[in-house]
């Protein structure tokens, strides 16, 4: 789990351009919007391209996506849950 | 008042005087930023366009900010170039033909007036903004419109040529205020964008 983590903090910031965080600047349970990361609605429509392009997953309540969201502990669990 | 910025090839120009020379990386705009000591993180997930149009802005307040204190409503902006949006429209068809995965953050950047929004959310204007297609840079217009903006209640203008094509820039930027025969600074202007490009 703690594998996945690291690797989505590295594709987050690769995907949102986010050039100056670094993946440890990013904690596990930090509210990804609404935070210091300044990241807005498009970036939130970047993570469900991330998560269908390098994972394979789609979201199917659009409702769920703030909650899937959240973290990036949320969103590893997420993935974990889904992916076969 | 009237002030004016370039940014060309030669480097970045604040009313006629070079102030910062060019890398010669290809993240040449990223470098301008770190160089004008913007903070701003926002500007890198940006793509040329709306870089070019803070990065011209940012350095014509750095010595002295012509718009401390204007009303945020009176303040017009007319931006114009040739080519729209053309290389976020290439890059973004890319994505979605070649990577078979459309970039949102790429989508919203094919339109060239979004550089104009950048800009008025960075600094909270809310004046009417522009922006033209046109053949090429020229002034006479750009004074004509901004005549039109004085006559319609602005107090301030902010006018632009802002191309990039294939990593090549021509940036030209300037401001100035509600006054009479606005049309007699063409000359002026035709001056400081020869000196920056020439």
């Amino acid at each position: 789990m703690s594998e996945l983590k690291q690797k989505l903090k590295e594709q987050i910031i690769e995907q949102l351009n986010l050039v100056e965080v670094k993946p440890s600047d990013i904690q596990d349970n930090q509210p990804l919007f609404g935070s210091e990361l300044g990241l807005d609605s498009i970036d939130a429509l970047e993570f469900i391209v991330l998560l269908d392009s390098k994972y394979g997953l789609k979201i199917d309540d659009p409702a769920k996506g703030k909650e899937i969201f959240n973290s990036i502990n949320s969103l590893a669990a997420f993935i974990e849950a889904n992916q076969k | 008042m009237i002030r004016t910025v370039a940014i060309q090839k030669k480097g970045i120009f604040v009313d006629g005087k070079i102030k910062f020379f060019p890398s010669q990386s290809e993240q040449f705009l990223n470098d301008y930023y770190l160089m004008l000591e913007i903070n701003y993180p926002k500007f890198y997930k940006m793509d040329p366009l709306a870089k070019l149009g803070i990065l011209a802005q940012e350095a014509m307040v750095k010595d002295h900010n012509p718009f401390d204190g204007i009303e945020d409503d009176s303040l017009s902006l007319i931006f114009s170039n040739r080519s729209s949006s053309f290389d976020s429209d290439e890059k973004f068809m890319y994505s979605y033909s070649t990577l078979k995965s459309p970039s949102p953050s790429l989508f919203v950047y094919t339109l060239p007036n979004i550089m104009m929004g950048e800009l008025c959310i960075k600094n909270k204007w809310y004046g009417e903004n522009t922006f033209f297609i046109r053949p090429k840079i020229d002034f006479s217009f750009l004074l004509e419109q901004a005549k039109i903006q004085f006559e319609k209640g602005a107090k301030h203008c902010l006018c632009a040529w802002i191309e990039f094509k294939n990593n090549q820039v021509d940036c030209f930027m300037f401001y100035l205020d509600k006054g009479k025969n606005i049309e007699n600074y063409k000359d002026f202007l035709n001056l400081q964008y020869k000196l920056a490009t020439q």
